[in-house]
């Protein structure tokens, strides 16, 4: 790392031109991968990531540089070449005196990853293998192993010096399976914890995550196609908070309103789903696979409140972005790594819970779907997620499982059908979404919670 | 653009204790981007980054990847040997030395930003003009300048480098209210190659097909797909030509080499270079030229995709098609695989229009979603949610959304009708690691979900 002094004339050149405000990124990671199929260990590979990125903004524009070549005069060239590349004219700002600032995490890390011996980690995927490895039809299993320890500081002309670790875990179960009739299904799943080693002390969760994976891909290859129809859909607490993230979370990215995007520009303030709606963007929840101290921008994490009671309260704001739109930032700019300049982005971000019965939901329902898993979506002007594992109900009872099927429709119609919200909140272990700032941890979840009518596509002639 | 590796030849002459074989692999990756609008200059950006790899193979087998330069490169190999000595006993694959691509190239043109810049304003002031409902638009030109550069413990020492131009057009126009958008990349080799006024009819003609959507009725459909939602299939339908899906069975067309899989109007090839798209790809990580595939010629299955391992598996010769898994495994793709260069969908004779015409009555899709989570490479069903219009008689008559097509892989390469020639390449999203391309297609059959 170079000296405070030395920092501060790196930022003085990427303002030379006229810049107003210029950031320092300085990232440096290491990363374990271990790959384990058929009960045998693969490639085991340490990957160190480092380098440096420069965000530069005059006004509404801005300029990000970045290179892993981390010496004073490639740093000082990258600058120049960012006050180059703005282009505006003379500048005559200078970085303000650093003043540290330290923001406590809120995912404390007790056994650092690095400091945990390779054979450990394997030793735990042989138990996790062991576990689930005699499991009927299962062609193939894979588990990878993948521990990340983060460390950024971020620096800026207005004086700020701050920082961040981020640790996290990962194993990722990679199944392919056969059922009766020779159907078969690929699927994949992550357990992952923001934590060091200790989040295997207790080897019970990350049994019954895999147990359970395996036993929904039992399930999914017995489920059955159903017809396309219009009925009302009950979304499971958990990870089906899924649908928020791509209904409402990506279009509420000051990125997406800034660019005129998303189907909630010019709407805040007003009434944009059912009362029964109070969305919020939180990441500053510990234990949870979105949370940091900090955003990429150094800015710290908040609770951010989207919709409350059905009114569209704000959008999740980075600082460009932010300025776009005449707002502060929110804590919100993020980025896979330094090559990517921050964006908005969601952290951990669910579905508030309400008062409403779990059982009523279903048992209210004469015909109607009960969705109990979700994988991966997309958002924008349309969303669609897709369905793992639901459930046809009639009468009030669930009957079969159902296969193949997408949600897909437009956010702000789907969020005002919302006639159910129940009280009992379930969190999720996160994944990754990806964006133009590349692949970041969130969480999503809600409470159970019910859709009065969502056409859904089935498969069945 | 030649990749500096100080003491590489020390590093190699003084090898971690049993270790008999070693490479070192370096990437470069140059990037500047210059972003255009509302008829304004908006964000830039530049970008350089070099990642070093390192493969040994001995008494063990074992990899290691860096991005600190100022590593001492035997530190490096030591790394590899160390990860190797937990890893199951497999051997890496290790070209001889007159085995590994003899190219040397290093030089590879550089436009300036002052011209890039002058691209953006000037492509994203005709998209502008093009359509008058347009609200906003943005034209971002990036120039990606790669270089690779391989040395091995057999003292080979070979380069490449390649200079791709992309442009990215993001555009959100209001149709008598009725709001909508289109984001969609084109690539080149230089600056004179991108047909600004074909891009900015392309724009327009995007942004005209969207309306506000009318009911629909679900069931079997004949279809168009309009070269986007072919595009975002084949975006993840390479992966059951990979030959390591195929070794391990997790391919739907595990063991169906030589048989008869779609229409014989389909045929599927991947190269290391193509006109039009800037993209150029010499040699693979272990060091294999990358020679040019057919994977599916008039419809029957003809190749896979292989490294070493997987050619090893099958008996045959790697063609150079080793890569690594460019998302979910950590921030460097490091996790050892097979990847596609400019995989495409190769062009038919007629032009789209003439193709479209064949519809009569039936569904036109011109775009799709989320193309990662709706395809199942093991069982090659598809669930794939999309927008469309629907026609009859040759004529539209209504939009249509929140649809979604059913079936399998096979099944639509099968029903294919007729093949474009509108063939359009575009890098892969977000890591640029390598290229699909895809024309228009005419279905017999496809099952459409929607309300």
């Amino acid at each position: 790392m170079l000296t405070e002094s030395e920092l501060r004339q790196v930022l003085d050149a990427a303002v030379s031109t006229g810049g107003d405000f210029a950031e320092l990124y300085w990232e440096d990671k290491e990363e374990h991968n271990i790959e384990f199929s058929s009960g045998k260990v693969g490639r085991v590979t340490a990957v160190r990531t480092v380098g440096a990125g420069i965000h530069l903004l005059c006004g509404n524009r801005s300029v990000y540089v970045c290179t892993n070549d981390l010496r004073y005069s490639a740093l000082m060239e990258m600058a120049h070449k960012a006050a180059s590349l703005l282009g505006a004219g003379e500048g005559n700002r200078q970085a303000a005196p650093f003043t540290h600032r330290e923001v406590a995490t809120p995912n404390p890390v007790e056994i650092a990853p690095g400091t945990v011996d390779t054979g450990r980690k394997i030793a735990l995927l042989k138990d996790v293998d062991r576990v689930i490895a005699g499991t009927g039809g299962l062609r193939r299993l894979g588990i990878g192993y993948f521990d990340t320890d983060q460390r950024v500081t971020i620096i800026n002309t207005d004086g700020l010096y701050t920082g961040d670790r981020r640790v996290a875990t990962r194993l990722r179960m990679s199944a392919t399976m056969e059922g009766e009739g020779g159907k078969v299904l690929s699927r994949w799943g992550d357990f992952t914890h923001p934590q060091g080693f200790e989040a295997y002390r207790d080897m019970g969760p990350v049994e019954d995550f895999a147990k359970n994976f395996l036993n929904r891909m039992t399930t999914s290859l017995k489920a059955e196609p159903i017809r396309s129809c219009t009925v009302p859909v009950v979304l499971d607490a958990g990870s089906c908070g899924t649908l928020w993230h791509e209904c409402c979370g990506h279009p509420l990215e000051a990125c997406a309103i800034a660019a005129g995007s998303s189907e909630f520009c010019g709407l805040l303030g007003e009434k944009v789903a059912s009362d029964k709606v109070t969305l919020v963007d939180d990441g500053t929840i510990p234990g949870l696979y979105g949370s940091e101290a900090i955003d990429d921008e150094g800015h710290p994490t908040q609770k951010n409140i989207l919709i409350e009671n059905g009114v569209l309260k704000g959008y999740l704001c980075d600082r460009l972005n932010g300025r776009r739109l005449g707002m502060p930032s929110t804590g919100s700019g993020r980025r896979q790594d330094y090559t990517y300049a921050p964006i908005s982005r969601m952290t951990n971000t669910y579905l508030a819970a309400g008062t409403d019965d779990d059982e009523e939901m279903i048992r209210d329902i004469d015909r109607g779907l009960f969705i109990t898993g979700v994988g991966g979506g997309s958002g924008g002007r349309e969303f669609s997620i897709e369905v793992t594992e639901g459930w046809w109900i009639e009468n009030g009872r669930l009957v079969h499982p159902v296969s193949g099927l997408t949600l897909n429709g437009k956010g702000p119609e789907v969020i005002k059908l919302v006639d159910r919200v129940g009280s009992r909140m379930a969190y999720d272990y996160g994944g990754f979404c990806g964006a133009s700032s590349g692949l970041i941890p969130v969480t999503s979840f809600q409470p159970r919670m019910r859709v009065k009518a969502m056409a859904i596509g089935g498969t069945a002639e | 653009m030649k990749i500096e590796l100080n003491g590489w030849q020390q590093a190699m002459e003084h090898l971690p204790e049993g270790i008999t074989n070693a490479e070192i692999e370096a990437e470069r990756k140059d990037t500047i981007t210059l972003t255009a609008t509302g008829g304004s200059t908006g964000s830039a950006s530049a970008s350089s980054v070099t990642t070093l790899y390192a493969r040994v193979g001995g008494a063990v087998s074992g990899t290691a990847c860096s991005q600190d330069l100022g590593e001492d490169l035997s530190r490096l190999l030591e790394d590899a040997r160390e990860a190797g000595s937990y890893a199951g006993g497999g051997q890496l694959p290790f070209h001889r030395k007159e085995e590994i691509y003899a190219g040397g190239e290093t030089d590879c043109p550089d436009t300036s930003p002052e011209e890039l810049r002058a691209l953006a304003l000037e492509l994203e002031a005709r998209i502008r003009a093009e359509e008058p409902a347009i609200l906003s638009s943005s034209v971002t030109i990036r120039q990606e300048r790669q270089a690779m550069r391989l040395v091995s413990s057999e003292m080979a020492d070979t380069s490449s480098a390649s200079r791709a131009l992309v442009a990215e057009i993001s555009v959100q126009a209001s149709f008598d209210g009725f709001g909508c958008g289109t984001e969609f990349e084109v690539t080149a080799g230089s600056p004179e190659e991108f047909q600004l006024d074909q891009i900015a009819k392309l724009s327009a003609e995007r942004l005209r097909l969207q309306k506000e959507p009318v009911s629909f009725t679900p069931g079997a459909y004949r279809v168009f797909f309009d070269q986007p939602v072919m595009w975002n299939i084949l975006l993840t339908a390479w992966q059951m030509f990979a030959g390591t899906n195929c070794q391990a069975g997790t391919s739907c067309f595990a063991g169906r080499m030589g048989e008869q899989i779609g229409s014989p109007l389909v045929s599927l090839s991947d190269y290391p270079s193509y006109p039009g798209c800037g993209y150029r790809y010499a040699f693979d990580f272990e060091g294999t030229p990358c020679a040019p595939i057919s994977l599916m010629k008039d419809g029957v299955m003809t190749g896979m995709f292989h490294h070493m391992g997987s050619a090893a598996a099958f008996g045959e010769k790697s063609n150079g098609r080793a890569g690594r898994a460019p998302l979910l495994t950590s921030g460097i793709p490091n996790s050892y695989t097979v990847t596609p260069r400019i995989f495409l969908m190769e062009p038919g004779k007629v032009s789209r229009d003439e193709l479209l015409s064949q519809l009569g009555d039936g569904l036109r899709i011109i775009d799709s979603y989320d193309p990662f989570h709706c395809l199942d490479i093991s069982s090659g069903h598809f669930s794939i949610p999309c927008r469309g219009i629907l026609y009859r008689n040759g004529r539209p008559v209504g939009n249509v959304t929140s649809i979604a097509i059913h079936g399998t892989f096979e099944e639509l390469l099968q029903s294919i009708e007729g093949v474009a020639s509108d063939l359009l390449i575009s890098p892969f999203i977000m890591t640029k690691a390598y290229c699909v391309g895809a024309p228009s297609v005419l279905v017999k059959k496809l099952m459409v979900s929607g309300k």
